[in-house]
């Protein structure tokens, strides 16, 4: 009897990796292209890389019960800026003819996506901004910025070391999937074995009860953010580095997507649950679905159809895991919870003025 | 102590221009464009200005329940796309240009048929939240992609021509000078402001999302005010998508995409609180026209197309880091209460 029940929670707690089994077994029977090395580490992996970095970073925000909707527009920038410093100048190429030293270009990169979570972390913990909105608006201005800013023009004929991260390979590995492992790995590590992580935990389970363990919420809140923006600009590096050139419009409408991975992969936007490994299943059954749907030559606009049913499927299983381990039913508790998130640092910060 | 009387009125009067805010802005925006130029002060700029603010208007009413509630509708920008594109579908011969589905349904029929559409998507997404217990910004973000993907399926990506002028009336029609969408969210508001702030059901949403479990426990029925709201939601979104499609006579495959995140930004710069419970109904009206008169006098100016998005952004994010002072000056006097 207990057996039973144990396997039941076994079952339901990675259900994540049961649904992502079933996923790549009902595509190999449908066709045999898709259990081929070529299709998983081509396709799905290299797919995966990209969305998985961008994932890691909304995941650490998405934990402390924060969001950041601006990631999508930083990938934008960071590759933007990165790519310009690098490209030759000219009408067709339209970079700045600096050719500068790759390592310059990626301290850019990087430095803004710092500069970006900088902001984000300050308008929301010491300005005391609603971090949806505050996020939102950064969306939009970054966004912006790199449309005037380029005038709507492609930066093309990027030089062999800045393409190097999207295209090259290892072996048989692509650099860009070997980047994505160490990064989850990484991450993973950080969430289940270090200071931070249990913080950032604490503050997403209770930002009061963790102020009163002696953590600084707004602090570790303004940490997530530096890296929620590098990420983002890591991720804009390996996207351009892919496809070899720089459009304006890299990136858009990329947020929803790692929503939707980070979630369907446990981690809960109400803050304080979820795991790294959770959220690398997410990631891997999105690519795995749209590698899958584009190899049996699905027709785009059904992609899309199939691609939020599939979403809302797995979020359906999840709220059953919820109703059989018999925890209080969500709707109460999240509203109770994200009250509690978002007030309570307030009322701490003007404690501390 | 006279000397400490006078600093003290001055700190009276900031929360009261703070609670207005959004009123301010909008003096402020309206007065700041009319001396940038003078075409914005006109009639004609003015109806523009009502006339863009129309649709928006609609899904921000539906959102504001819905966001009192404690809940979020991102399937809302989707629901206009989808009912519009139903009722044009089924309005419109096959021929080439119209690409309508050749059923030839009557007109009154169609429009009913939309509303329905509306009401379904939002009792589906309220029985997904409250009887399957799924997260609900999950659940309407995947109802926003499988919509916008069903609208694409229907027709296979071709766009809807040449919608006939009784469909049009809502859009585009006029009751003497008087554009009929302008009476339309007028209608929409009040009906809005008289649902939230006059009845039982407004309060018990408000007590919904302030807190769920007190609400139960004082006898509400939580689950069947949530599903009430996003079919609400959904009805406002379908009018919103007739009223759209009849301002071109048309319907495109992407109508009313990307929407969200003004509506959104609307109603949380007119106040609306996106942890439920906070917020008024004219507020979240301020919040519509204040985005739509920024996007009309923005335009006026000649500035760039490129310029637009950033300026607005940098608008909004002015009027939530306000907004957010307002909370701060307001806890003092809380704490000692």
């Amino acid at each position: 009897m207990n057996d039973r029940r144990n396997l039941v929670h076994f079952l339901l707690d990675n259900m994540i990796w049961i649904l992502l089994i079933v996923v790549v077994v009902i595509f190999s029977l449908l066709t045999n292209l898709f259990l081929t090395v070529n299709n998983v580490v081509g396709n799905i992996l290299v797919d995966a890389a990209v969305l998985g970095i961008m994932v890691i970073g909304q995941s650490f925000t998405l934990i402390t019960g924060n969001f950041d909707l601006s990631m999508e527009s930083t990938l934008g920038i960071a590759a933007f800026l990165g790519a310009w410093l690098v490209a030759p100048a000219g009408s067709a190429t339209h970079g700045s003819g600096f050719s500068v030293n790759i390592v310059i270009s990626v301290a850019a990169m990087l430095a803004v996506g710092l500069v970006i979570g900088w902001v984000n972390g300050t308008l929301i913990t010491r300005l005391k901004m609603n971090n949806f909105i505050a996020t939102l608006a950064m969306l939009i201005v970054i966004r912006g910025t790199v449309l005037v800013t380029s005038d709507g023009h492609t930066i093309s004929r990027l030089p062999g070391a800045f393409v190097g991260i999207g295209q090259a390979q290892i072996g048989f590995l692509p650099i860009s999937v070997i980047v994505l492992i160490v990064a989850f790995a990484v991450a993973h590590f950080v969430m289940r074995y270090t200071v931070f992580g249990r913080d950032i935990y604490a503050v997403g389970g209770s930002v009061t009860a963790a102020y009163a363990a002696g953590i600084d919420p707004l602090r570790r809140t303004r940490q997530v953010y530096l890296a929620s923006g590098v990420l983002a600009a890591l991720s804009g590096w390996m996207l351009s580095a892919r496809i070899g050139v720089a459009v304006p419009r890299l990136g858009q409408g990329m947020i929803l997507e790692v929503f939707a991975a980070a979630v369907i992969g446990g981690i809960s936007l109400n803050g304080g649950r979820g795991g790294m490994l959770g959220a690398f299943a997410g990631v891997l059954l999105m690519s795995s679905i749209d590698a899958g749907l584009n190899l049996m030559r699905v027709s785009s606009f059904w992609i899309q159809t199939v691609r939020g049913l599939v979403i809302l499927l797995a979020m359906f299983l999840d709220a059953q895991k919820v109703r059989l381990s018999g925890r209080k039913s969500s709707l109460g508790s999240i509203v109770l919870k994200r009250d509690m998130a978002i007030q309570a640092p307030m009322k701490d910060g003007t404690a501390e003025l | 102590m006279s000397t400490q009387t006078q600093p003290m009125d001055i700190r009276k009067c900031i929360p009261g221009l703070l609670n207005n805010l959004i009123w301010v802005l909008i003096v402020l925006v309206v007065a700041g464009f009319s001396i940038a130029t003078n075409k914005f002060l006109r009639l004609e700029t003015l109806s523009n200005i009502l006339l863009h603010a129309s649709v928006l208007g609609l899904l921000v009413v539906g959102q504001t329940l819905v966001f009192i509630t404690g809940n979020f509708d991102l399937s809302a920008e989707s629901t206009v796309g989808l009912s519009a594109f139903i009722g044009a579908w089924l309005i419109l011969p096959a021929r080439s240009p119209a690409n309508g589905s050749g059923l030839m349904v009557p007109v009154f029929a169609a429009i009913l048929i939309m509303l329905a559409v509306g009401s379904i998507v939002g009792w589906i997404n309220g029985s997904l939240i409250t009887r399957l217990r799924m997260n609900n910004f999950i659940v309407t973000l995947a109802m926003q992609i499988a919509l916008r993907g069903i609208v694409l399926v229907i027709n296979n990506g071709f766009p809807v021509f040449g919608t006939p002028s009784e469909f049009n009336w809502l859009g585009s029609g006029r009751i003497g000078p008087i554009p009929v969408a302008i009476i339309v969210v007028i209608l929409a508001f009040v009906v809005g402001v008289v649902a939230l702030h006059r009845t039982r059901f407004g309060r018990e949403l408000y007590a919904i999302g302030s807190n769920s479990r007190a609400a139960k426990v004082a006898g509400v029925n939580t689950d069947r005010r949530i599903r009430q709201v996003y079919i609400a939601s959904g009805v406002f979104a379908a009018i919103g998508g007739l009223v759209l499609a009849g301002q071109v006579s048309a319907v495109t495959t992407d109508l009313g995409q990307n929407m969200t995140f003004d509506i959104f930004a609307a109603a949380v710069i007119g106040g609306v609180s996106l942890n439920g419970g906070r917020g008024h109904m004219l507020g979240a009206l301020g919040g519509v026209l204040l985005l739509s008169a920024l996007g009309a006098g923005l335009n006026l100016i000649n500035i760039s197309p490129f310029w637009l998005d950033p300026a607005r952004g940098l608008v909004i994010l002015l009027a939530m880091l306000l907004d957010a002072q307002k909370t701060r000056f307001k806890l003092p006097a809380a704490a000692t209460a």
